[in-house]
């Protein structure tokens, strides 16, 4: 009897192990391989085992699909990769759900289905107004950014002209051909200027223009990070020393703050070169607009 | 009057705690920050959600300089009598471990709320008073309302109907407890304010205590009580009004990280903002970091949390120009009536300070506060001594961190309570094994049922469990969950830990008996002292200052690792005795060589000079000396410099 009781014990914490360490739940099947023979008198066993595990608790299935199992905390894990889809751009119901058949294999449909109306239900994944269509559209934010809209109206645009023959990165250089100014226009064109052509006025207005750009919330005193500005405007101004240069110069003027990294001491050399240096041992991480 | 009696104006640079000063304030120092703070508590008045504002700001900048303003401003904006403060304010300085998150800020809450301020009762009351107010229960004055209605429960012991009424009123979705309500009543009606407020706060209470307030009994488990947290803080936060909102200022938040590779706690500070910022209405959030940790929270926090945590806006405190330091160095001279006197008869506005050596602080992007404070206050001091200029530099750093160690354990030893010990060991004990050299990494998924600290070390996951619990259910059921623990993972290292001022009776039969299973099992028993456990609440409050940027030494943050380094060779004895019965080979780094020399040769000769002994081990007198310092609990040294060295004998 004991020598019973201890395979038994041994069966479950096989089990358990093996669920706690996959990423997707397990068959019975699987969980068969998963237990040593010794372990398990006979595998007609295993279901009522898995069932004993289920009633406390140790472990879940769901009755859609009886002979899949997965530990408990599985479920977060799942929750936390329909939320990282979300937070990704904002997806019609359908479209989640199909996008849910690739990320949360393994799992029931309705368990899928559950796992989603429980975060609408906790406020954790919101409705918010679709683009185009009826469909509202489900987001990981209450309401849906620009950015969003932007983004899915570049999907949009890549699944229309793909009936067309245009590759997605093809769409996307159109794009940005678009949005380009023309030369008229008092923006200066990246591409066709280089730090070497450019004033000092034009780098200070440059630079200016990008942090609006990267950080639109930057008007109302919203940091930068200089290492994002810096990576953003490479194409412009690929010398650092111009950019700190230039970076330097708005600060004296009073027209941005830069913020100084505090222990700018204990970092690499490969960190402190993405920082802003003034040539006088201070590094700077962040600017911000002054008023 | 000359100079030289009159006191430094520039004394006590840093505003450390919301709840004092701002002493002197100039308005338009970061006046356009304030005003976009100002316009959230406007927002949150104005309309039925919450809204957030994160601010960003160098070391010394002023984020706590700022959030004292605001509650200084919320608390004197009043109804026009000045009686009534017009915002609940909350400081949660966020030194926690993210799985006790949700308790740590459930006690800032429940502290600050019982705190006084305003018109003379605690932010709790006016809270109160302001919702029977509003839903027309109570009329005329509240305060003297509150006192008649004291003095009836005094006499008859009777509940008060008018907050039941408000109860049932206001919480149509139950959020508010049967315990809750209880608690509350008490407190209102004046009665058992110490156990209701040691409830309230979280506190774990004998069942006598708890039938004394009518109290059930809640589950004990680490789930369980972070849940209870977590509701009880949504409950109170629903209070708020449109009239009377709660302000909720988060502060060190760089606290939550261990280390740069720890992502739990910032990954639990963006959830718990999340859920506060859906589940509560007319609740400002504020959070303050350091501008230098901008990229860690926008790597660590997921996105859908981050845009919670700047949902109204992101503000920086940037250094101070030339004129608005200028405004802040006349504040300062000119509150103290003798200098001001003084200086009516000088032309030059800045005068004793002279502007060319003031103007050495700034760098082209100009100086922040702290920084210029502490130069001025060089400047002065040498002024006062003379018209040379000599400016006292910092004390050393080794001085300066003995200091603020020292006085932040005195703190400790003086105000600790058992009920701060999980806080402190679960936040304090990571970052001392940390600085041993950090053989162990601390796990934070998938933590097995009664444990609250997880390590995996190279032999072996290592399971603490924190057991300070007052005797009873609660406790039985931890032991009973680590017994299983033992039962399902018996390669898991398990200790217990329990403060060593909460003995375990002789009638909790139950409780030892589990103890004693798990103990025949192998696991350990570690019971720290009162004086250890304020020295951990020390080492972990020194890490979280350097960590924000709040570890000043005359106007110079002292940096994290330099505080790492110091404390790694300065650790206390009880502290190295708490780890060498917490891990005994692990994580203790193996002895200094040159210290298994040294005490070896005091253990033929009891007692030797310093020459003698550098002499006799072939070493150079400074690295005898320096070792003698760096185990002072076990090698004497008289002399200054140490000139001979003892044997430390135990008294039998």
């Amino acid at each position: 009897m004991p020598n019973e009781q201890s395979s038994h014990s041994e069966a479950v914490a096989c089990a358990l192990r093996a669920l706690r360490q996959s990423a997707q739940p397990l068959t019975a099947a699987k969980l068969a391989k998963a237990i040593p023979k010794s372990a398990l008198k006979s595998k007609k066993d295993l279901p009522e085992l898995l069932e004993q595990m289920v009633r406390a608790g140790e472990i879940r299935s769901h009755k859609a699909r009886s002979s899949v199992y997965w530990a408990p905390s599985l479920e977060g894990q799942a929750s936390e990769r329909i939320l990282d889809a979300l937070n990704e751009i904002p997806l019609t119901q359908t479209d989640l759900k199909s996008k849910l058949r690739s990320l949360l294999i393994g799992w029931p449909q309705t368990k899928r289905d559950e796992m989603l109306a429980r975060l609408i239900k906790e406020k954790r994944v919101y409705k918010v107004p679709p683009l185009t269509g009826k469909a509202a559209l489900l987001s990981a934010r209450d309401e849906a950014t620009p950015q969003d809209y932007i983004r899915l109206a570049l999907q949009l645009a890549v699944a229309r002209l793909k009936t067309r023959g245009l590759t997605a990165e093809q769409v996307m250089t159109v794009a940005r051909d678009v949005l380009r100014p023309t030369p008229a226009s008092p923006e200066i064109s990246p591409s066709r200027h280089d730090a070497a052509d450019l004033g000092a006025a034009d780098l200070e207005r440059l630079i200016l223009e990008r942090m609006l750009r990267l950080n639109p919330s930057a008007a109302n005193g919203a940091p930068v990070q200089l290492s994002q500005l810096r990576q953003s405007l490479r194409p412009e101004i690929s010398d650092k020393d111009v950019f700190d240069r230039t970076i330097m110069r708005l600060a004296e003027q009073g027209r941005v703050a830069a913020h100084r990294h505090d222990y700018a001491g204990g970092l690499s050399q490969e960190d402190l070169a993405a920082l802003v240096s003034d040539g006088q041992g201070n590094y700077f991480i962040a600017v911000t607009l002054r008023d | 009057m000359s100079l030289a009696a009159i006191s430094n104006p520039f004394h006590s640079p840093v505003v450390s705690d919301p709840w004092e000063g701002p002493e002197i304030d100039v308005i338009s120092v970061h006046q356009s920050a304030f005003a976009r703070c100002c316009e959230a508590v406007a927002a949150v008045r104005a309309r039925p959600h919450s809204a957030s504002v994160l601010v960003y700001g160098e070391s010394g900048s002023g984020k706590t300089h700022l959030l004292a303003r605001l509650r200084a401003r919320v608390a004197g904006e009043g109804d026009g009598s000045g009686s009534f403060q017009k915002a609940i304010f909350v400081s949660a300085p966020l030194r926690a471990s993210a799985r006790m998150i949700w308790r740590h800020l459930r006690d800032c809450l429940v502290g600050d709320l019982l705190r006084r301020s305003g018109y003379g009762g605690a932010q709790l009351e006016r809270l109160l008073l302001g919702l029977l107010s509003k839903y027309g229960l109570i009329s005329g004055d509240g305060p003297l309302w509150l006192a008649q209605i004291r003095q009836e429960a005094r006499r008859d012991d009777l509940p008060c109907r008018e907050l039941e009424e408000l109860f049932d009123r206001i919480d149509s979705a139950g959020r508010i407890s049967y315990n809750l309500r209880v608690a509350l009543g008490h407190l209102l009606l004046g009665r058992h304010r110490g156990l209701a407020g040691a409830w309230l706060r979280g506190e774990s209470l004998p069942e006598a205590a708890l039938r004394k307030l009518e109290i059930m009994p809640e589950p004990e488990g680490d789930d369980e009580l972070e849940g209870q947290a977590h509701q009880l803080v949504t409950a109170l936060s629903c209070m708020a009004t449109a009239e009377l909102p709660i302000i909720f200022c988060f502060d060190q938040i760089e606290a939550l990280q261990l280390d740069p590779q720890d992502l739990s706690g910032l990954i639990a500070f963006g959830q718990m903002i999340s859920a506060l910022y859906a589940e509560t209405r007319h609740v400002l959030l504020i959070s303050c970091v350091q501008i230098s940790f901008l990229g860690a929270l926008n790597h660590s926090v997921r996105g859908a949390d981050l845009d919670r945590i700047r949902e109204f806006a992101e503000v920086s405190l940037n250094p101070l120009t030339w004129d608005e330091a200028q405004q802040l160095i006349k504040a300062r001279m000119d509150a103290q009536p003798e200098l001001k006197r003084l200086r009516a008869g000088n032309p030059d506005p800045l005068w004793p300070l002279r502007e060319a050596e003031i103007k050495t602080a700034f760098t082209g992007a100009g100086c922040i506060a702290r920084r210029l404070i502490a130069h001025c206050a060089a400047l002065f001091e040498a002024q006062r001594g003379g018209e040379t200029v000599a400016i006292l530099t910092a004390p050393a750093v080794e001085v300066f961190l003995k200091a603020a160690l020292e006085e932040r354990r005195r703190k400790a030893l003086e105000c600790g309570e058992p009920s701060q010990t999980n806080q402190i060991v679960t936040h304090g004990l990571p970052a001392l094994l940390l600085l041993t050299g950090n053989r162990w990494r601390q796990r934070n998924r998938e933590v097995p049922a009664g444990v609250d600290l997880l390590f995996e070390s190279a032999e072996g996951d290592v399971a603490i469990g924190l057991c300070n619990n007052r005797a009873g259910p609660g406790l039985v059921k931890k032991l009973d969950q680590l017994r299983k623990l033992t039962e399902d993972s018996p390669a898991t290292k398990l200790i217990l830990l329990r403060d060593s001022r909460l003995p375990i009776g002789r009638t909790a039969a139950k409780t030892c008996e589990l103890r004693d299973r798990l103990l025949k099992k192998g696991a350990r028993w570690v019971e720290p002292s009162a004086e250890a456990l304020a020295t951990l609440d020390a080492l972990r409050r020194l890490l979280s200052d350097a960590k924000s940027g709040e570890l000043d030494n005359r106007g110079d943050a002292v940096e994290l690792k330099t505080v790492q380094d110091w404390l790694a060779r300065h650790m206390a004895v009880e502290l190295k005795d708490v780890l060498n019965q917490v891990a005994p080979e692990d994580v203790m780094p193996p002895p200094e060589e040159l210290y298994e020399e040294i005490a070896e040769l005091l253990g033929r000769q009891h007692i030797v000079s310093v020459a003698d002994a550098a002499a006799l081990l072939g070493r150079k007198v400074e690295e005898v000396e320096a070792c003698a310092e760096r185990h002072s609990e076990r090698v004497g040294a008289l002399g200054d410099p140490p000139a001979v060295l003892f044997r430390f004998v135990n008294e039998l």
